[in-house]
């Protein structure tokens, strides 16, 4: 599905990604966990391919495809989804009207032809009823005014619209109360299929609770410093990230 | 001591039209003086140029061509043709007045559900009968596109709408050229106390260079309510000088908008006079320019009695080449307490090539008042760009969005809903998002 090579990447001479490797083969869930500023956002982004970053050295390829090749939208038409950090509000896009116009965008470019709008329609409250993500919140301006939850749960709803091969999700755990929690991750299992796989970055040992991962990386400056099975998680937890930064949990 | 004027051939081709064109304007002798008087000041110094304040960023000398010639009368056959190729807003069904190449034609005009409290007539016919008098408010005296205009004034609407009428259908003054040529309009339109109206005024014209001057007149009793929608269409070669007057008693709700959407040179100016106490007045707008095309949006707003608001918010969207300009002024007399007047001008810069001029200005003579203006100046967010890019929408489908969402928030301030559904039709079908 996903396999990242030798991944360096820099911002205005700062070298952030310093040799990433990395495979996801599919149906798997792989989660990344690390201190703060150690590059996890930044390779979520590379991955979806915002222009802020110079790839230095590496490949991404993307079942087969070499990723840094493609356009962001191309990516995304590829299956490949990032579930934001930290959502962006887009004044005058009315949040149903963009749901749309992404889905429709994908399908025609994958040759699928648009969906009619009684079909999207029956679609989107289906999954947004799941999601607890009300009407009002489907014609407001997307994310306007949306609180930390709300974009998170918004993020989510897109995702189970465009149905990605490959889903990226960077912090979707952040900001979220105990009830929010459980109704995301619920809708993130609903995607588990054999032909999907998940990157889940997180900081909470939590999520993994429900979000179950098959394969746990730590990264630490840019480098995957260590990998292990769920129970890393569990260590980290108890540990904190000394062992590889070298400080002293307090 | 003053420079003497330097003739160009714009300013020579002016002088010789209006010499040819005496003979075939309309007008009794009182109006034929007065013709002759503005005239007078072309023949001499013929069009403003760039050291004129007014007309610092839109050079009009510059704009107007080495060859004029008056837009020929249209074979109606041809007229009714175009006509339904030239209703910009089929989302409102409306009373229509028709002016082809700046002459009312009853015949392409759709009256029947005018009923009894609109009146019209055509300027010409009262200029002839000697029944229309030319009084420009004092804040537009002197304007030189409305010298201009008297100068060589050839027809226009009158229309008075009788006190406490509430009219239902908004009336449409559409405006077609056809053939090329210059074509000069004034239209009155008199609101009378207490009653509500929707005006809407169209501009559209075909490829053929010509020159449109347009001039509207306002004058709103106490208590009436007026809502305007003008969207500026011109074509590709179209010249379009546009002025608005209005004169605003107390106690009224005045809202305008203006969408200056196409022509190759586009200059819209209003110029607003609150005359009654405890009125407001909106003027709204948005611009969208791109090629090498020229759009100036021009304001003065005239506070001369207390305990007025008025309101101008104007969103311009530059493209290529294209040039934009932003001139406001606001004016708070002495005598204006209590007067609560904001200005905002936003453009958004889609190309490099681009430029934008804003002049905002205001002139306070009164001590308590709120008054305010601001303005600015920015490119595309990548960051929002990113995050629908990301979701699989084009470059391009998400940029045009984006543009959109820009104009959506000038189009959020227009209170009638029909006016609302018209200017996002027009719109997503100009950007080609139309589905
Ligand atoms: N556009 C940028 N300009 C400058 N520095 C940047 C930029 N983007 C990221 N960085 C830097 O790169 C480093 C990695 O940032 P990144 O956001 O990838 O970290 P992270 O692992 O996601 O952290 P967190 O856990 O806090 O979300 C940080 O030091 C950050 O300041
Ligand atoms: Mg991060």
């Amino acid at each position: 599905m996903l396999e990242i090579k030798n991944l360096h990447a820099e911002v205005e001479g700062n070298k952030i990604l310093r040799g990433i490797n990395l495979t996801i083969n599919p149906g798997e869930i792989h989660a990344i966990m690390g201190p703060n500023g150690s590059g996890k956002s930044t390779l979520s982004y590379v991955l979806a391919g915002k222009e802020d970053y110079e790839i230095t050295e590496g490949e991404i390829l993307f079942n087969g495809e070499n990723v840094l090749e493609m356009e962001i939208d191309e990516r995304a038409a590829a299956g490949l989804f990032l579930a934001m950090q930290y959502p962006i509000e887009i004044p005058g896009v009315a949040n149903m009207t963009f749901l749309k116009t992404a889905l429709n965008a994908q399908r025609v470019a994958r040759g699928e032809g648009e969906l009619k709008t009684p079909d999207f329609m029956k679609k989107v409250k289906e999954l947004s009823a799941k999601l607890n993500v009300t009407q009002e919140m489907l014609r407001r301006p997307l994310n306007v005014g949306f609180s930390g939850g709300e974009k998170k749960r918004n993020e989510i709803l897109q995702m189970a619209l465009l149905e990605p091969k490959l889903c990226i999700l960077d912090e979707t755990d952040s900001g979220l109360d105990i009830d929010a929690l459980r109704i995301v991750s619920e809708g993130v299992n609903a995607l588990k299929s054999p032909e999907r796989s998940m990157l889940v970055i997180t900081h909470y040992q939590r999520l993994l609770n429900y979000i179950v991962p098959d394969v746990v990386h730590v990264m630490y400056k840019g480098q995957i410093v260590k990998t292990g099975d769920k129970s890393l998680a569990l260590e980290l937890e108890e540990k904190g990230y000394a062992e590889f930064t070298g400080e002293v949990a307090a | 001591m003053t420079t003497p004027a330097i003739k160009t051939a714009a300013d020579k081709a002016l002088a010789s039209l209006i010499e040819s064109a005496k003979g075939a304007l309309p007008g009794n002798e009182s109006f034929a003086s007065l013709r002759s008087a503005a005239a007078s000041a072309f023949e001499e110094n013929g069009l403003p140029t760039r050291r004129v304040e007014e007309w610092k960023y839109s050079d009009l000398k510059k704009a107007m061509p080495a060859d004029l010639a008056l837009a020929q009368p249209v074979d109606s056959a041809l007229a009714k043709q175009q006509l339904s190729g030239a209703d910009i807003i089929k989302a409102v069904e409306t009373c229509r007045l028709v002016l082809v190449n700046g002459i009312y034609s009853a015949e392409l005009s759709d009256l029947a559900d005018l009923g009894d409290a609109i009146s019209v007539r055509s300027v010409a016919e009262a200029l002839q009968a000697g029944e229309f008098q030319l009084d420009d408010p004092a804040i537009a005296q002197g304007d030189i596109a409305l010298s201009l205009n008297t100068a060589l004034l050839q027809d226009g609407v009158i229309v008075e709408i009788a006190a406490g009428a509430e009219i239902d259908k908004p009336l449409e003054i559409r405006h077609i050229m056809i053939g090329g040529g210059m074509a000069t309009v004034r239209n009155r339109v008199v609101i009378g106390k207490g009653s509500k109206v929707g005006v809407i005024e169209t501009f559209t014209g075909d490829e053929a260079a010509y020159q449109l001057n347009t001039a509207i007149d306002y004058r709103v009793a106490d208590d009436a309510k007026l809502n305007v929608l003008r969207i500026i269409n011109e074509g590709d070669n179209g010249l379009h000088l546009g002025s608005t007057t209005a004169t605003v008693g107390g106690h009224v709700h005045f809202e305008h908008f203006t969408l200056s959407a196409s022509g190759k040179f586009v200059r819209s100016q209003s110029f607003v006079a609150m005359l009654g106490e405890y009125s407001d007045a909106d003027l709204f707008g948005a611009s969208l320019v791109n090629g090498s095309r020229h759009s100036d949006i021009t304001l003065k707003m005239d506070h001369a009695v207390p305990n007025c608001n008025s309101k101008e918010q104007y969103r311009t969207v530059l493209d290529d080449k294209a040039v934009g300009v932003f001139q406001g002024q606001i004016i708070v007399r002495q005598y204006a307490q209590k007067t609560d007047a904001k200005m905002m001008s936003q453009a958004l810069l889609l190309s490099e090539d681009a430029s934008f001029n804003n002049k905002p200005e205001l002139e306070i003579y009164a001590d308590d008042v709120v008054c305010g203006h601001g303005a600015t100046c920015g490119e595309l967010d990548e960051d929002l760009l990113f995050y629908l890019r990301a979701r699989g929408i084009s470059k391009d489908l998400a940029k045009k969005m984006l543009v959109m969402a820009f104009l959506a928030e000038a189009i959020e301030n227009v209170s009638d809903d029909r006016f609302v559904e018209a200017l996002e039709a027009y719109i997503l079908d100009r950007l080609g998002l139309a589905d």
